[in-house]
């Protein structure tokens, strides 16, 4: 295995007791591996992973992945989690190892930081929208309608086709869609013509809070469930608690996309 | 005529047979101004590309023209033009006209008259870039979409000069693409066209409305010196 300093560049863990741990990482922007790629999680009760108790498998290209085996269930230091990637040539690389602190006083750290998530989480429940959130791939594996456009000399996209790579010049241009909730703290609204003359310029924009779960990035789509409005995260404020890598609250301004948009051809799972 | 009767006082009894109202009812034949010009430019674009969508051209894009608002995937409007009823568009293109420069090459703007019907006819030559902005979602793409648009007029700027009686129409200036930052990145790459156009009237004695301007212009002041006092 590689050095995963060079591969993995963030990782985040959300504890739910409920719905599964949450781990969610970040692959280095110049880590070039043979596509496409397989993620699996690795959960051990061994800090150096020489047991494995539990895989998550064939999780396929993917940026998170949920621990729904309920086995920890305490805080102490008894599980690690670690992301491992797999390349189409079959190499391996594994993430630095990830558990909710490792002494009394860590542990304590970790049990705060997830009540303050529990509540946050609560609150948008009640107070807020639920959403998807489309999560712009970074990576992933390119197909022959891809390819053909993706300029290739330089391999910029030269399109912003519905149904294929919408602009992002990566199959299917985003993830799967990961549901979401966010309360709307302030929102403006302005149309006017351009002084520029490029017809009317409309900015719709909103500061909206989304607990720590699941982590945004700036371009990524955030679709309202029940209205269908899609947004632009442009830009991204996260409260960490001191001591963990544990994001508690995330604040963003999202831009309304206009309609015409290639997004929103992406299909979301319809609200219930 | 000999040089006599040309010396002669006109026959004062001599009608014109034009006068204001006939000619203002007269359907007139399009005039070139910097308005009607910017909107040949707007109308060979929609013609265009309504017949001609970018797939049939061998663009990627999947995005073409309708001359519907609602059905189209490119957002063509003449700039500065607000449309309540619909929503913002892109990609999209803009037709704008620049700066207007009037130059008047002839002797006292004159290029002819006819003094039996007491007629002048002026002149001026009108230098007007058009901007044709064009809007879209990334790099690659607004360069392809800008592209689609200047090969319209690269190939089909003599057609277009011939066919409109504009004494010159040419690609000038292709910019370059530049950040638009609103609901998402977007960028900008204007294609500039540069016209030449000439403009006339033709003004005849009694066309002159000036007369009715309640001013007297003194031309000697020592005569009148205290005319309205």
């Amino acid at each position: 295995m590689s050095d995963a300093r060079k591969v993995f560049r963030k990782i985040d863990i959300v504890p739910d007791w409920t719905r599964g741990h949450f781990i969610q990482w970040q692959l280095d922007p110049f880590f070039r591996g043979v596509r496409p790629y397989n993620f699996s999680l690795e959960i051990s009760e061994t800090s150096d992973f020489s047991e494995i108790s539990i895989t998550k498998s064939n999780l396929g290209e993917v940026f998170f992945a949920i621990d729904d085996t309920h086995s920890k269930q305490s805080w102490a230091p008894n599980y690690s989690y670690r992301v491992v990637l797999q390349t189409a040539d079959n190499k391996k690389y594994a993430s630095v190892p990830v558990l909710f602190g490792s002494t009394r006083h860590e542990q304590r750290k970790y049990a705060m930081a997830a009540e303050i998530i529990r509540k946050e989480i609560l609150l948008s429940r009640y107070a807020g929208t639920e959403a998807w959130l489309l999560r712009r791939k970074s990576y992933g594996t390119k197909s022959e309608v891809t390819i053909k456009n993706i300029d290739p000399v330089s391999g910029v996209p030269i399109t912003d086709t519905k149904e294929q790579d919408y602009g992002v010049g990566i199959d299917e241009g985003y993830f799967a869609p990961v549901p979401c909730v966010f309360y709307i703290e302030s929102g403006s609204q302005d149309k006017q013509l351009d002084v520029n003359g490029i017809g009317v310029k409309e900015n719709y924009s909103l500061v909206a809070r989304i607990p720590g779960y699941p982590i945004i990035e700036v371009r990524d789509i955030i679709c309202e469930a029940k209205d269908g409005y899609r947004y632009s995260i442009q830009s991204r404020n996260a409260k960490q608690f001191p001591g963990t890598n544990i994001t508690l609250t995330q604040k963003a301004t999202l831009n309304l996309i206009p309609p015409s948009d290639s997004v929103y051809a992406i299909p979301i799972p319809i609200p219930v | 005529m000999s040089f006599d009767e040309a010396c002669n006082t006109p026959d004062l009894s001599y009608v014109s047979p034009y006068d204001r109202e006939t000619e203002e009812q007269d359907v007139r034949e399009m005039v070139l101004t910097p308005w009607t010009v910017q909107n040949i430019c707007y109308e060979v674009l929609k013609n265009y590309m309504t017949e001609n969508s970018p797939q049939k051209e061998g663009y990627r894009f999947s995005q073409a023209y309708d001359p519907d608002d609602i059905k189209t995937g490119i957002g063509l409007e003449i700039a500065y033009h607000y449309k309540d009823a619909v929503i913002q568009r892109r990609p999209g293109i803009y037709v704008s006209r620049g700066e207007t420069a009037f130059s008047f090459p002839t002797l006292n703007q004159q290029i002819g008259g006819n003094t039996a019907d007491s007629e002048k006819m002026r002149y001026s030559l009108v230098q007007m870039p058009i901007n044709l902005a064009v809007v879209a979602t990334n790099i690659g793409f607004v360069e392809q979409l800008a592209e689609y648009v200047f090969k319209i007029f690269l190939r089909y700027q003599e057609v277009i000069k011939n066919d409109f009686c504009i004494r010159q129409f040419k690609l000038a200036t292709l910019s370059q693409p530049s950040l638009y930052l609103e609901s998402k990145d977007h960028f900008v790459v204007n294609v500039v066209l540069q016209s030449v156009f000439d403009m006339g009237a033709v003004i005849r004695g009694d066309d002159l409305r000036l007369k009715t301007v309640a001013y007297t212009i003194f031309t000697n002041c020592m005569e009148q010196p205290l005319l309205n006092q």
